[in-house]
C-alpha cells in the first residue's frame, strides 16, 4: 500500500481526466460555475469511493461473466441514493447539477477503476484509489469551472469580477468547454514532459 | 463442478455451459440486485417526504410570486396543450384570477413556468421553476426577472402572443430566440386556458 504514490497517481500521473481522458462528458459539460464543479467533483468522489470498496468486497463473490452487470447494479444504487439524497438535503446542488447526476452511472471513471483497480485490490487500497482518483477529477473539474467561469461570465464563484459586457460568452458554450479542456492537457502533456527531461 | 470441467475445458475454456455454474451466476446477479434494491427502497423512505416538501414550497412560492392569494385550489377540468395544471386563486374568500402551470421546450429542453393570469384576462406575473437552457444565452430570458416581467399586462384582446412581429408582440432577447419563444407559448397557452372558461 502506498499512498503517496496513488494520490500523485490520481493527481498527475493517472488523472482520469487529462491523462486517462475518462469522463469527458461531464467535465465538459458541467463546469459553467464553480459551484457546479465542487458539486460534481464531491459527488462523484463520494460514488466513485464506495463503490470501489464494495466492489473490492466483493471482488471474490462476484463470477467474471458477469462482472460488469455486477458493477454497474452496485454503481447506479449508490448513484441514486446520492442523487435522492442531495435532492432532500441539498435541493440547490441538485438542481444545478440536473441531468448529470443520474449519468455518474455511465462515468467511465468509476467502471474504469471498478474494473481496473478495485476488482483486483483489498477493499483499504480500493478506497484510497477512490479518493485519490475523484480529487483528480475533482481538481480538473474545479481549474476548468474556474477558468471558464471567470472568463466566460466575468464572476468568481457568483461574485462579480468585471462586467458581464466584457465576458467571452463563448467559454461558458461546449466549444468553450472543448478548448479549455485541450488547453489544460497540453499544459500536464507539457509539465510532465519537462519533469521526465529534467531528471 | 469439477467433473464436467475437465470434459469442457479442453474444447471451450472461455465459458461453461455448466448448469450449477449459470445458476450460480445468476444467484449471484440476483443478490446484489436485491440488496440493492433494498438499500435504495430505505433510501427513498427517508427521503421522499423531503424531496416532496421542498417541490410544493417551490411551487407555492412561484404562485405567490406570480399572482399573490391566500390559497389556490387545483381546477379539475380539460386543459390545452401545454398547460399541466390551472389553479384558481382565492383571497378573501374571491377568486383573484387563475395561476396555470406550463411545459413548453425550450432551446435545449422543457421550460416549466407558473403564470398568473387575472380576472381582467391579463397577465399578473411569470415565473419560471425548472429550465435546461444555455447558461449565459438562454438563462437571460428564463433567469432573469426583468424580462419575464415584461409580459405582465399582456392578454390575448388582439390575438395570441407573437415573437418579433404583429401587434400583440414580444421582442425576444437577441441569442435566445428559442428560449425567448418557449416562454412566449407557455405564456400563451396559460391564457389560452383561462380564455376557455370564460
Amino acid at each position: 500500500m502506498n499512498i503517496g504514490k496513488q494520490l500523485k497517481e490520481g493527481l498527475v500521473t493517472q488523472n482520469p481526466v487529462l491523462v486517462q481522458l475518462l469522463g469527458m462528458c461531464s467535465t465538459l459539460a458541467i463546469t459553467t460555475t464553480i459551484s457546479n464543479g465542487i458539486g460534481m467533483g464531491v459527488s462523484v468522489t463520494i460514488i466513485l469511493t464506495l463503490s470501489n470498496i464494495f466492489i473490492s468486497l466483493l471482488r471474490k463473490f462476484i463470477p467474471e461473466q458477469v462482472r460488469i452487470a455486477c458493477y454497474i447494479v452496485v454503481i447506479a444504487g449508490f448513484v441514486t441514493m446520492v442523487d435522492l439524497l442531495l435532492q432532500a438535503f441539498f435541493p440547490d446542488i441538485a438542481e444545478s447539477l440536473g441531468v448529470f447526476i443520474p449519468l455518474i452511472v455511465v462515468n467511465c471513471i468509476i467502471l474504469a477503476r471498478a474494473e481496473s483497480f478495485a476488482s483486483k485490490s483489498k477493499p483499504l487500497p480500493a478506497a484510497i484509489d477512490g479518493i485519490c482518483q475523484g480529487l483528480g477529477y475533482t481538481m480538473v473539474l474545479l481549474v476548468m469551472s474556474a477558468i471558464r467561469e471567470l472568463l466566460g461570465a466575468g464572476t468568481f464563484n457568483g461574485a462579480r469580477v468585471f462586467p458581464a459586457e466584457y465576458a467571452a460568452n463563448m467559454l461558458a458554450l461546449p466549444v468553450g468547454g472543448f478548448l479549455t479542456l485541450g488547453c489544460l492537457i497540453a499544459l500536464m502533456q507539457y509539465i510532465q514532459r519537462k519533469v521526465k527531461g529534467g531528471k | 463442478m469439477s467433473k464436467p470441467k475437465e470434459t469442457a475445458s479442453a474444447k471451450q475454456p472461455a465459458f461453461s455451459l455448466d448448469p450449477q455454474y449459470i445458476l450460480r451466476i445468476t444467484g449471484v446477479l440476483l443478490a446484489i440486485c436485491l440488496v440493492t434494491a433494498l438499500l435504495l427502497g430505505i433510501v427513498n423512505q427517508i427521503t421522499a417526504p423531503r424531496i416532496d416538501a421542498i417541490q410544493k414550497a417551490k411551487k407555492e412560492a412561484a404562485m405567490s410570486l406570480v399572482l399573490p392569494a391566500d390559497e389556490y385550489v387545483l381546477w379539475e377540468g380539460n386543459l390545452p396543450a401545454h398547460v399541466t395544471a390551472l389553479y384558481l386563486a382565492n383571497s378573501g374568500g374571491e377568486g383573484i384570477g387563475w395561476v396555470a402551470e406550463t411545459a413548453t421546450s425550450g432551446s435545449q429542453g422543457t421550460i416549466e413556468m407558473m403564470v398568473g393570469v387575472g380576472t381582467d384576462g391579463k397577465v399578473t406575473g411569470v415565473s419560471v421553476v425548472k429550465h435546461s437552457e444555455t447558461p449565459n444565452i438562454g438563462t437571460k430570458v428564463v433567469a432573469d426577472q426583468s424580462v419575464l416581467d415584461r409580459f405582465t399586462g399582456m392578454s390575448h384582446e388582439n390575438g395570441e402572443i407573437t415573437v418579433n412581429s404583429g401587434s400583440n408582440r414580444f421582442d425576444a432577447v437577441s441569442g435566445a430566440t428559442f428560449s425567448s419563444r418557449g416562454v412566449v407559448e407557455g405564456v400563451n397557452a396559460a391564457l389560452a386556458a383561462v380564455g376557455q372558461l370564460s
